[in-house]
């Protein structure tokens, strides 16, 4: 049946913005073994739900609008994956007593290095355009908020360290000595 | 589908991929007669506007996923194919179903296959207008089993090369030899 072009392009309109939704579907997929090692490991469900459910919505707001942000969500997944699972191994293999003394140090320095690789890899990769600051402040959101899932084992202080060390190892790569245009 | 549109699309579905809302209207305007055509050339008027229909929601579905590195153009008549595909065995089961055809009862070709046939023809003609009129003649003296102008193996050549050409052009247009 014949329908007005208006109306075929509204529809395909629905469906487009429905698809790029759907393509968030493997990055959510990928957050759920976190959230899952989260909840088991560092007894906050309510804090890593709370932290699985953000990601979760940040993702599918950054692969919904697609551009800098998408590109930024994945780098973002990447560079939390050491604040995530660093707190983590340093409490099952040191801390047997329930005192986890390393894990604060843990988050920091893996949040330190994951902050680093991800301005390392922007200054690179992503032109310094408007597009960039998008791509930045998405990744820094997403790897905050997959480190948490780990550093909510070290608590409050776990998760603010963690978020410092993102930014102080983001920010001198990006701005010393100068960013490349390239 | 020239090149240059066929570039264009390439690069305006790549940019819709990416999340550019820019590029929806040109891959929609671009789409939509190509899709509309393709479909009818496979199928009955009434079933070819709902399979394009169905065709260009789904490539717009699937934007998002589209890997730039891929054909757009083959990437989309992919889609086509498979939606025309599924027309096709809708209609057959309506048959089965005893719905009536479309088709004479006397075993004649119906106005719907006769229609066909000449679009067929127009695309074959369309197609053969593109090629080097060398070619073009090879073709149609073979296939019109005309005594070949130039020596056999020579004249066989010709018509291998010229057939080549000819699939390619079609391909471009059509998107299947």
């Amino acid at each position: 049946m014949a329908v007005p072009e208006a109306a075929l392009s509204a529809r395909a309109r629905r469906a487009y913005e429905m698809g790029r939704l759907r393509s968030a579907l493997p990055a959510v997929a990928l957050v759920m073994p976190m959230v899952g090692l989260s909840l088991v490991l560092c007894d906050r469900p309510t804090a890593s739900a709370g932290c699985g459910l953000g990601l979760v919505a940040v993702l599918l707001a950054a692969a919904w609008r697609g551009r800098p942000f998408a590109r930024g969500a994945r780098a973002g997944l990447i560079a939390g994956l050491g604040p995530l699972l660093l707190p983590m191994a340093t409490c099952l293999h040191l801390c047997a007593g329930g005192v986890c003394l390393l894990a604060p140090a843990a988050c920091v320095i893996a949040a330190l290095l994951g902050g680093a690789a991800l301005g390392l890899y922007a200054r690179r990769r992503v032109p310094a355009s408007p597009e960039a600051d998008g791509y930045l402040l998405t990744a820094l959101a997403v790897a905050a908020l997959v480190g948490s899932l780990g550093c909510v084992i070290a608590g409050l202080s776990g998760i603010v360290g963690m978020v410092t060390g993102l930014a102080l190892g983001t920010a001198p790569v990006l701005w010393w000595p100068a960013r490349t245009t390239s | 589908m020239d090149r240059g549109r066929r570039e264009a699309l390439q690069g305006d579905l790549a940019r819709l991929a990416d999340g550019e809302r820019d590029a929806f209207h040109p891959v929609f305007v671009c789409l939509w007669p190509l899709l509309r055509g393709f479909a009818s050339r496979y199928l009955p008027a009434e079933d070819a506007e709902d399979a394009a229909q169905e065709a260009l929601v789904k490539v717009f579905a699937r934007a998002a996923v589209f890997d730039a590195r891929r054909d757009a153009l083959r990437w989309t008549l992919g889609i086509a194919a498979y939606e025309i595909k599924t027309a096709r065995r809708r209609r057959q089961r309506r048959r089965e179903d005893g719905e009536p055809s479309a088709e004479i009862g006397d075993g004649r070709a119906g106005p719907e296959a006769l229609a066909i046939a000449k679009e067929r023809e127009d695309a074959i003609a369309a197609a053969l207008a593109l090629l080097d009129p060398a070619d073009a003649a090879a073709l149609r003296a073979y296939a019109a089993d005309e005594p070949p102008p130039v020596k056999g193996a020579t004249f066989r050549k010709r018509v291998q090369r010229a057939l080549a050409r000819l699939r390619l052009a079609w391909r471009i247009d059509h998107g299947r030899p």
